[in-house]
């Protein structure tokens, strides 16, 4: 597989590769390298950082982009009770039992298998149990898997996806499935990057509602956004551009200009966030505006 | 290419225990992404953390940290480093169980105070023998305590047991024989020496070569046996006894405490007393001489890292015991040199010989 890939990426060209996935993605030009590279010595690669910073997105587009297969990836969501067999499927009984085992459909292959020759995509892969984990470590380990007996090849390029470990719900990944992965972490962008992308976002979302989102909002809701990871609150870059569409919507509706209060009341509506860490930010916010 | 493998060969000494798996893909990973785009020594370090982080167990930027100092391997870091604490002369520095103790109270707080920290320290408690108990008495008769130093007539007060039973019948019977009354003097009571009177400080080698098997056992849990029944006995001689533990720093367990009223505290500490680190014979004495003491017991398997230091000390002291835990020609020439008893331990060993 690794070789796949590098054929693939001298084949297109880095900067090509590049351009197609800034039509989806801005700012993560570096990340992407980082990915690419990862993936061209046959290294599974994580990517680390907090909701809504365009993690599976990149993923996806990497995928889309080189097309190793098809379809390009296979995507799991992982969570924690996921099990082996929900990962590498199972052998169906009752098919089996009548059409015996040579039966295309007496099995059901699960993503594991399904991504043999293309991408594996495991969203939020630090949710899966220990014994998930166990299942996917041989995986990527032997490149093939054991059902009922039978050993299945499975060749694929793992993406996958994580949170940092103080979010809830997170396994400590086993040592080693950690030893054999690459973490890429994903950071917020700069004010005027994050400016630029909020603005992008807001208009794609808007799509063809004739709006004129005014670039102040998002300068303010950049500016928030950054303030408010300095106060321990990281924000996600989707809620925010959602809000800044939200707010552009609810202008239009009533056939007016966008104004703050509106932004305001959409940020209100669109972070998730329990009602006192709404407070905390609805201040910082406040400040952000006025200064 | 050199370059980088000397790099993580750096970080590699300076961290241990790190993934070769990991390392050999950095290497290969910082190429693939030259090729990609740019790479400054910023964007180096960061490859290497992201394929680090996983075997480091942390994030991808503290890895970058992490690694950024290990390249220079700054001592602070060094000591943080999980290290096979497994060599028998050196000087890996570990801290003791004295040192970790003495951190939360001073050195002369009583066993009682120490093993109350002990216990709140969490540390994996090693059962030491429960036998023994029965003091092994030297001298004659059944309730010896000591050695017998001499007999003496019967004062009122005395307790029972010490009376000498064969010599008070023998006069009894004289008397009576010579038909003369029977008086105090002819009730004869033992006077015990209470060889006990000065304070017994016993250094215990706790480095990593303690942790090697001998007799089917650790060295350092016969050797705690050995402590522990000397203990017991002292106790019964009311004596005094404070315990040094050495690897390659020295620091009092506890300073000299009457057994007898602490012996259960002691007997306990000595259950969490653990091995780790290198040894080093002179730091024990220098900490000995610099609380004035001049007699010691020294348990140790005399492999020490600086016998010239040793020496020089050895000449400062009346007299050192030796209780060698292996042979050893270092001991047995200290305990010569010094006048004082060598020995070899064994799970029988009797310390107590060295108040003969």
């Amino acid at each position: 597989m690794p070789r796949l890939v590098r054929e693939r990426v001298k084949k297109m060209g880095v900067d090509e590769i590049r351009r197609r996935i800034g039509g989806v993605l801005k700012g993560l030009d570096d990340v992407l390298l980082d990915v690419l590279s990862g993936m061209m010595i046959g290294r599974p690669v994580v990517l680390v950082g907090p909701v809504g910073l365009g993690k599976t997105t990149l993923a996806e587009a990497v995928a889309e982009t080189l097309a190793l297969g098809d379809p390009p990836y296979i995507e799991v969501a992982c969570h924690s009770h996921m099990t082996a067999v929900d990962l590498v499927g199972d052998i169906d009984v009752a098919v089996a039992l009548q059409a015996g085992l040579d039966h295309p459909l007496s099995y059901i292959p699960g993503p594991v298998v399904l991504a043999h020759g293309t991408v594996l995509i495991m969203d939020e892969l630090n949710r899966l149990n220990p014994y998930a984990q166990a299942a996917l470590l041989q995986a990527i380990q032997e490149h093939y898997v054991y059902i009922r007996g039978y050993r299945i090849r499975t060749d694929f390029v793992l993406i996958g996806t994580a949170n940092p470990s103080e979010y809830e719900g997170v396994y400590e990944l086993s040592e080693a499935l950690a030893d054999r992965l690459k973490f890429v972490e994903v950071k917020m962008p700069d004010r005027e990057l994050l400016k630029s992308i909020l603005l992008w976002k807001a208009r794609e979302a808007l799509g063809d509602l004739e709006v004129d989102i005014p670039s102040k909002l998002a300068e303010i809701l950049s500016k928030f956004a950054h303030e408010a990871k300095k106060a321990g609150y990281p924000q996600s870059v989707r809620s925010l551009s959602y809000a800044l569409a939200d707010a552009s919507a609810l202008a239009w509706a009533q056939r007016r200009e966008v104004e703050l209060r509106d932004l305001r009341r959409s940020l209100v509506n669109n972070l998730p966030f329990d009602s006192e860490t709404k407070e905390v930010l609805l201040k910082i916010f406040d400040r952000a505006a006025n200064e | 290419m050199n370059d980088l493998v000397e790099l993580l060969a750096a970080v590699y000494s300076c961290l241990g225990g790190l993934s070769i798996r990991s390392l050999i893909y950095s290497i290969e990973d910082v190429y693939v992404r030259a090729e990609l785009g740019d790479v400054d020594w910023e964007k180096v370090l960061e490859i290497i953390a992201q394929n680090l982080a996983g075997t480091l167990k942390m994030g991808p930027s503290a890895a970058k940290e992490v690694i950024r100092e290990a390249i220079t391997c700054s001592p602070r870091l060094r000591e943080g480093a999980p290290t096979l604490a497994i060599g028998s002369v050196g000087d890996e520095k570990a801290p003791t169980l004295a040192h970790l103790v003495n951190r939360h109270v001073p050195v002369d707080a009583t066993p009682r105070v120490k093993l109350e920290v002990v216990r709140r320290l969490g540390l994996p408690r090693d059962r030491i023998l429960r036998s023994y108990s029965r003091v092994v008495g030297r001298g004659e008769g059944w309730h010896v305590r000591g050695a017998v130093k001499s007999l003496r007539g019967y004062v009122p007060g005395t307790p029972f047991a010490d009376v000498d039973l064969i010599r008070t019948a023998t006069a009894f019977r004289r008397k009576v024989v010579m038909n003369m009354p029977i008086s105090d003097f002819d009730i004869f009571v033992r006077e015990y020496s209470r060889t006990a009177d000065k304070p017994v400080y016993i250094a215990l080698d706790v480095s990593g070569s303690m942790k090697e098997y001998m007799w089917g056992d650790v060295k350092l849990r016969v050797a705690k046996n050995a402590v522990a029944r000397y203990l017991r006995q002292m106790a019964s001689l009311r004596g005094r006894v404070s315990l040094l533990l050495f690897n390659v720093d020295a620091d009092f367990m506890w300073t000299p405490y009457e057994v007898h009223k602490y012996l259960r505290e002691m007997l306990e500490i000595l259950e969490y007393v653990y091995a780790g680190g290198g040894t080093e014979l002179a730091s024990a004495l220098e900490v000995l001489y610099s609380y004035g003491v001049r007699e010691a017991v020294l348990i140790t398997d005399g492999r020490t890292a600086d016998v010239e230091k040793t020496w020089s000390l050895v000449k400062k002291f009346k007299r050192l015991h030796a209780v060698a835990v292996e042979k050893s020609d270092l001991l047995k020439q200290i305990a010569k040199a010094t006048g004082g008893k060598y020995q070899e331990l064994s799970p029988k060993l009797d310390m107590s010989v060295i108040h003969d």
